[in-house]
């Protein structure tokens, strides 16, 4: 009886004992690995963003946005919080992956359908958070099995390459294991083509562009199989209705916040985080991070090179907000301003802009419905036109610049000049999809971000900025984790 | 008839013959009759505070008794752990605080009521929130644990109350049913609580029947409160002035609304005084009647109460009614029964004055003078984005359109019987239980607004709490004097069980206003956004063993030893019991004959003792590795606010050998009195040693989980001494005048982390906190940077160590700006830099109180204050930066605008691209302070008056809290819970009338 008395169950929750019997607890694993996306991709902006050529920090000056600041301005330490959550959600998706690879085979009833899709999503998954961990910090910890405290407390950082070598194994396994396309409310898990199309990225992130040539096109020429097509309209990517839609390769899920305040949960912070700064036609009033700098502004074509509103891009009008632009809905009657705290020329990022009067997808604290893209099909043809070279890719990039209303790129580029092109598609394509500061590192001369950097004024930027410190909470504990010159 | 020494008639005296049952009391006069069977019996007066008299009857049939006031120290008794002592042989450290002493303040907590009236016990008033709602923060000889709980267990008549998390809110007790408060500080006092103790232990004792006639005591006031001590912000002209000065700094246009200066002041005046909006001026009223009495074998006590608290901000309120009976019976010549029932219903009407973002005091010192609170047509108004560049929230409208009730009902209870089984040996059983059923309902209607971000969505949620506590504790107690030899043995057993049950719903989107209710046929949510519910329960149990013996050797040497065994649920299978033993000597030395020579010396005791005990605040079930099943992800054709899908994995990692903080704690103290005890003085050095500190120590994320694991590693250690000083400075027929001083000072360091890292703790609106724990400093130390004035030019700014790079002063740093020390002279200034820059800690706190009687008045003069405590006064972030555009305090007009103007006060910028406003110790401000907390003049109509009215005494009394308060502090008060002043509620001053009368 006194041993009952003090020996309580918790009758309110689960525990790893009771855990990992049916089809439902495999798949509840399995989207555990997914959910550290959403908080990756609230980071991710200060990283692909911030830290490049295309935005600066923004938002309301002083101590606000301190550790963007760092980043922005290449005075980045170990304590950086963004450095340590960025970490944090990568490996968080990797155990559960891990765990997932571990456990759904051990699963009692499990139809054989879902069990390949989840070893697949599985392999995805790491393979994505690796892919994310190796490209910002180089060597990181590689572990391919559910890891005890005692060991994440020992373990050191493995050399990038062996790291790469997984990441491409894993994509392997996945393409063979995932599905080509899903429907209803499984929509938005990896499918073979999401596999495919990272594993042409990371080729092409290691420079193997026979292999990112093959894996793009081989996606290209299956684009029906997987339901891939270019909207006719670039703006249609970021609309709410639109997600997970024709041109979706992979893509980050998000629903509204509800009054969430809180960069880890279910919603996206970007759009109150990015809305121009205080002017109320986003919730929580719009911070005004991530300003687009002058020089993006000044990428996008013009009739007239002299007047900033004659510019022909269509992509400019969906991704950035620039004095002038106007927004009405219900009460709101709104014109961008020609400067606002934070934004000297009166730029602000528009690409997940939910409007506040939009209850569905903006209803209450930080957080909007808005997915962010981590993968479009447009992607995998400026990939392969990247890959492929002129001659057998100019077409795919030609392809991308019609659907902007732009001119055919000239023929007989030189490889510079044409590499020189792309990167430039690219940079307008994927504005404000965070690919930039990945995009600037991977380039085949390795002084590219430095003297790209140094031009848009970050006089700090060294060579060492091509990886991030170690994050020094991880350090703290771990004697085995060496540092990055920073 | 029985008088005292002074002649004045004596009531309620019992008087007993000796060896018979037969007695009586005296009445209002002090006259009594008796029956007695013959002249040589004896009869034997006893009253309270008087030595028992036993005069032989003789042949006198008026018999005048003179009582003379019993020597106190000898008398008095404390109350400790399961039973009481005499205070005379008590040989652990406890203070004891009267019910005259609790209610000399106006307080609705009797916890507030405990400030700067015991040495070592540190109170601070977290905020000034009607009713003590705030929660006080009582810490006995500084902290214990730095994750855990530092409140000391309260004992209620015997019942541990459930720790409430929070600091203390005792506000469901009327602290006028209180007779008296005895804390328990020194482990050995404390160790019979054994695994809750190690924060020690608040006795309180509740007011109990008396043996004689019927005593109503009647008391009633009425009080007014206002703020006082509130900061002086721009006028509208000085705003616009300032605010286009700091626009024009980060290269932005002045506000075209601002532009003119001059033309602000023709439209606004003076513009808003957003304070005054939130202020007020606010009554206060109390009510009690005590009625007790009883004969020898019954009596009772009844108490009853009102309360009401109009908050000095405006919507705030508290409202209180209690109601309590304590009863006693001797049922039998060997069994006694009794009873003690509290009953009470609070009912707080709060506003948010406590976060860093939506605070209404922070919203109300931001609010641009330049905006109103109302349109003309009386509609809400506020801060426009586009107009004002200010939208945070109207602090009018958050303070009339949310609506918050918080309702409380207690019922605290138990009942006891006590059977004597022989001479000297009792069994005593006692059962209890503690219900709180709380209710917390918010409302917040859509109500439009032309600014400052009204609500959209009408939003209702309600919660249900409830928390009921059981206890069962039966005890044997055996009393034996052999010659010189005196024992006390006591054994016992007692379990606790303490429970909480939460359940509540909210539902937002009610497309019409006034149904605050979450009926399906008032609204019916269909989007999962819109709705939310949840439920909570756990329990924790204990189940101890408890013994104790006290021996003394002719009341001159004393010995006592305790241990108790604690079995706790919140451990895992192979740790859930703990042992804590304890014992203290003491010495009499008084009593000794080469002292009795020292004529001029009353009293001298010293004492000595050591104990251990524990603290058992963690989470239920934390050995357990659970899965954590809300990792939910929004697959679909999720345009919405659509459900996540669910997902579940572990986010902890579990640590099997979770256990409880140990604390161990030597107390060396003594006891001194002179000259009849005129002068008394308690002097107490003690070491505090926590050990197995609960630390949430972090993990690698690289594990894939990110909740830190507690674990048992570190120490800390607190020393200290408590003093207390007694004097009756005057003792005459018609003027007496005594004097209580009482000071306290410990020193707290961390002296181990093990295996926890520094920690960073505080301020919500800035990253990197404000407050660290860290090896070889006081917990909680403030960590910032370090100023070094302004820089006056670009020279020095060449200089110093890179701040803000870059050349345009208005994204980089520039003259005007505020430097930095570079601590590890690196040449950045960074997060690296970041030091110690203050401890919150107080140097020594102290209480010091007079009290006058001359003929029938009474002054008593309060005075309280800390020494040598830092906070950091974080309103300046908020009132020197201009955030969102919002307003200044008037210091800071006196800023940098050119070589030489300050070196204090940096340029007014914007967007700060120096960072002037980061946690330095710019904001760290000494709140050393000195306050006359209470003065109270009361004047007792004379005897003859009342006498033919029948009523036994009556007082009219008015006093003053908080009148005045001696302080460089710049913020509303210098008392700050936690350290960090982000503009909580202050303290009112208060004014009152008051009539007690006794019948």
């Amino acid at each position: 009886c006194k041993k009952d008395f003090l020996n309580l169950d918790p009758n309110d929750r689960i525990t790893t004992e009771n855990f990992y019997q049916t089809e439902a607890d495999a798949v509840a694993a399995i989207n555990a690995a997914y959910q550290p996306l959403a908080g990756l991709y609230n980071l991710m902006w200060q990283f692909g963003d911030i830290m490049s050529d295309d935005t600066d920090t923004g938002g309301g000056g002083g101590g606000d946005g301190a550790s963007e600041l760092e980043l922005d301005n290449f005075t980045v330490t170990p304590f950086n919080s963004n450095l340590s959550n960025y970490w944090a959600q990568c490996y968080l998706g990797i155990q559960r992956a891990n765990i997932a690879i571990e456990k759904v085979p051990t699963v009692p009833s499990i139809s054989e359908s879902v069990k390949n899709r989840s070893l697949g999503e599985a392999y995805f998954l790491r393979a994505v958070y690796y892919f994310h961990l190796v490209r910002l910090f180089g060597d990181v910890p590689l572990y391919t099995n559910p890891i005890s405290l005692e060991e994440a407390r020992t373990i050191a950082r493995s050399p990038r390459a062996d790291v790469y070598t997984q990441i491409i194994a894993d994509l392997r396994q996945a393409e063979q294991l995932l599905p080509n396309t899903y429907t209803g409310t499984n929509k938005g898990r990896a499918t073979a083509g999401s596999a495919k199309g990272i594993l042409a990225s990371v080729y092409l992130t290691l420079g193997n562009k026979t292999e990112a040539a093959a894996k793009s096109l081989e996606v290209i020429n299956n684009a029906g199989l997987y339901g891939y097509d270019l909207w006719d309209d670039y703006g249609d990517n970021f609309k709410l209705e639109n997600e997970n839609g024709k041109e979706s390769v992979f893509e980050v899920q998000y629903r509204s916040g509800g009054g969430q305040w809180t960069f880890f949960g279910g919603g996206q912070v970007l759009n109150t985080f990015m809305g121009p700064r205080a002017q109320n036609i986003v919730q929580s009033s719009g911070y005004g991070f991530s300003v687009p700098t002058l020089d993006l502004f000044n990428q996008y074509e013009r009739t007239n090179p002299a007047d900033s509103s004659t510019i022909r891009d269509e992509r400019r009008r969906p991704s950035m907000w620039m004095p002038g632009d106007k927004f009405v809905s219900g009460p709101i009657n709104y014109t961008q301003p020609a400067s606002l705290v934070g934004s000297p020329n009166g730029f602000n990022t528009k690409k997940y802009f939910i409007p506040i009067t939009n209850l569905t997808g903006d209803n209450g604290g930080w957080t909007a419905a808005k997915n962010i893209p981590v993968m479009r099909y447009s992607e995998i043809l400026l990939i392969y036109a990247e890959a492929a070279g002129p001659t057998l890719g100019k077409q795919y990039i030609d392809r991308v610049r019609a659907r902007a209303n732009l001119n055919p790129l000239p023929a007989g580029l030189s490889d510079a000049a044409y590499l020189a092109a792309i990167y430039k598609e690219r940079r307008l394509e994927f504005a404000f999809e965070m690919h930039r500061w990945f995009d600037l590192l991977r380039h085949p001369n390795p002084n590219y971000f430095i003297d790209v950097m140094r031009a848009a004024g970050k006089t700090n930027v060294a060579a060492k900025h091509r990886f991030m410190p170690i994050p020094q909470s991880e350090r703290d504990i771990n004697p085995n984790l060496t540092q990055n010159d920073y | 008839k029985v008088t005292d020494e002074k002649g004045e008639a004596l009531p309620g005296v019992s008087i007993k013959i000796k060896n018979e049952t037969v007695s009586t009391q005296t009445n209002v006069n002090g006259e009594f009759s008796l029956r007695v069977g013959s002249e040589n019996q004896v009869l034997v007066f006893s009253y309270l505070g008087f030595t028992t008299k036993e005069v032989l009857v003789g042949k006198n049939r008026n018999i005048m008794v003179t009582l003379q006031p019993s020597n106190a120290s000898l008398e008095e008794v404390v109350v400790v752990g399961y039973g009481t002592q005499q205070k005379a042989t008590v040989s652990s450290s406890i203070s004891s605080v009267s019910s005259r002493e609790i209610t000399a303040t106006p307080v609705a907590d009797a916890a507030q009521a405990l400030q700067g009236r015991v040495a070592g016990v540190t109170v601070v008033q977290n905020s000034g929130a009607p009713g003590g709602t705030g929660g006080t923060g009582i810490r006995i000889r500084g902290i214990s644990s730095v994750t855990g709980t530092n409140n000391p267990l309260i004992v209620l008549d015997g019942f541990p109350l459930p720790d409430q998390g929070a600091d203390n809110v005792l506000n469901s007790f009327s602290p006028g049913e209180i007779e008296s408060i005895d804390v328990l500080k020194d482990a050995s006092a404390a160790s019979i609580y054994g695994v809750r103790g190690s924060n020690g232990v608040i006795m309180i004792t509740t007011k109990r029947g008396k043996e004689g006639v019927v005593n109503i005591n009647a008391d009633v006031y009425r009080g007014m409160q206002q703020a006082w001590r509130l900061p002086t912000m721009l006028n509208a002209r000085e705003y616009a002035i300032l605010n286009n000065e700091a626009r024009i700094a980060s290269l932005l246009n002045p506000l075209p609304k601002l532009a003119d200066p001059t033309a602000v002041q023709q439209e606004y005046g003076e513009g808003t005084d957003w304070l005054d909006e939130i202020f007020r001026g606010a009554a206060m009223t109390n009510a009690t009647v005590n009625i007790n009495g009883g004969t020898e074998k019954a009596k009772y006590s009844f108490s009853t109460g009102y309360f009401q608290q109009d908050g000095i901000i405006e919507e705030t309120s508290f409202e209180r009614f209690t109601a309590r009976f304590n009863g006693d019976l001797k049922a039998s010549k060997r069994l006694k029964i009794g009873n003690s029932l509290a009953l009470s219903r609070t009912k707080e009407d709060p506003a948010n004055t406590f976060d860093a973002f939506n605070s209404v005091i922070l919203l109300a010192l931001t609010a641009p003078p330049t905006v109103r609170p109302r349109n003309p047509d009386g509609t809400y108004a506020g801060g426009n984005g586009g107009i004002d560049g200010f939208d945070e929230p109207n602090p009018v409208y958050q303070l009339e359109v949310p609506q918050f009730l918080n309702t409380r009902f207690r019922l605290t209870g138990s009942v006891f019987g006590e059977y004597e089984i022989a001479t000297g040996l009792s069994f005593k059983a006692n059962l209890g239980l503690d219900f709180i059923t709380q209710s917390l309902r918010g409302y917040n209607p859509a109500i439009p607004s032309t600014g400052g971000r009204p609500i959209i969505r009408t939003g209702v949620t309600d919660q249900t709490n409830f928390n009921p506590s059981y206890l069962g504790e039966f005890t044997l107690n055996y009393t034996k004097k052999i010659k010189d030899h005196s024992f006390n043995l006591l054994a016992g057993y007692t379990v606790q069980d303490n429970n909480f049950n939460t359940l509540g719903a909210g539902r937002t989107g009610y497309s019409v206003l006034g149904f605050p209710v979450l009926n399906d046929n008032i609204f019916r949510p269909v989007d999962l956004s819109e709705t939310y519910n949840f439920n909570g329960f756990g329990t924790n149990r204990l189940l101890s063993y408890v013994g104790r013996i006290n021996y003394d050797y002719k009341g001159k040497y004393i010995l006592q030893a305790s241990i108790r065994q604690d079995g706790s649920s919140n451990f895992g299978p192979d740790n859930k019991y703990a042992i804590f033993p304890a014992f203290s000597l003491a010495w009499r030395a008084i009593d000794e004959d080469f002292i009795k020579n020292y004529t001029w010396l009353s009293d001298l005791k010293l004492r000595f003792s050591f104990g251990v005990v524990g603290n058992q605040d963690i989470p239920g079930f934390s050995y357990l590795a659970g899965i954590n099943s809300g990792i939910g992800y929004a697959f679909g054709d999720n345009t919405g606010s659509g459900g996540l899908v669910a997902g579940a994995a572990p986010t902890a990692l579990s640590n099997p050998n979770i256990g409880w903080e140990k604390n161990q704690q030597i107390n060396i103290g003594f006891d001194l009195g002179f000259y009849k005890n005129r002068l008394t003085t308690s002097v107490d050095l003690y070491q505090r040693k926590s050990l197995d500190l609960l630390f949430r120590v972090p993990v690698p994320t690289t594990s894939g989980t990110y909740e830190p694991i507690p674990f048992n590693t570190g120490d800390m250690v607190n020393k200290g001494i408590d003093f207390t000083l007694n004097s009756v400075n005057f003792d005459k027929k018609n003027f007496k005048w005594n004097t209580t001083l009482v000071l306290s000072a410990y020193d707290n360091e961390l002296t181990s982390l093990g295996l926890a890292s520094p920690i960073n703790n505080g301020f919500a609106r800035i990253p990197g906190g404000s407050l660290r724990v860290e090896q070889g400093f006081p917990v909680n130390y403030f960590y910032g940077f370090k100023t070094d004035g302004i820089f006056q030019n670009q020279a020095e700014i060449d200089a110093h160590a890179t701040q803000t790079p870059g050349t345009n002063p208005a994204t980089s740093t520039a003259p005007g700006d505020i430097r930095f020390v570079d601590v590890n002279k690196d040449g950045v200034i960074n997060d690296m830099d970041r030091t110690n820059i203050g401890n919150p800690n107080p140097t020594f706190t102290y209480g010091f109180t007079n009290n006058f009687t001359y003929k029938n008045f009474e002054l008593s003069l309060f005075i309280q204050g800390a020494e040598g405590n830092k906070v950091l006064n974080f309103n300046r972030w908020y009132t020197e930066s201009g955030v969102s555009n919002g307003n200044y305090s008037n210091y800071f007009i006196g800023r940098w605008t050119g070589e030489g103007t300050s070196n204090s006060i940096p340029r007014a910028i914007q967007n700060d691209p120096n960072q002037n406003n980061r946690v330095s110790d710019r904001f760290v401000e000494d709140a050393s302070y000195l306050r006359i907390k209470n003065l109270r003049l009361g004047y007792s109509l004379p005897s003859k008056w009342m006498r033919t009215a029948k009523i036994q005494k009556m007082q009219i009394y008015g006093s003053v809290q908080n009148l005045l308060t001696v302080t460089n502090y710049t913020g509303f008060d210098p008392e700050v819970g936690g350290g960090v002043d982000i503009g909580y509620y202050p303290q009112a001053r208060i004014f009152l009338l008051g009539i007690n009368a006794s019948f």
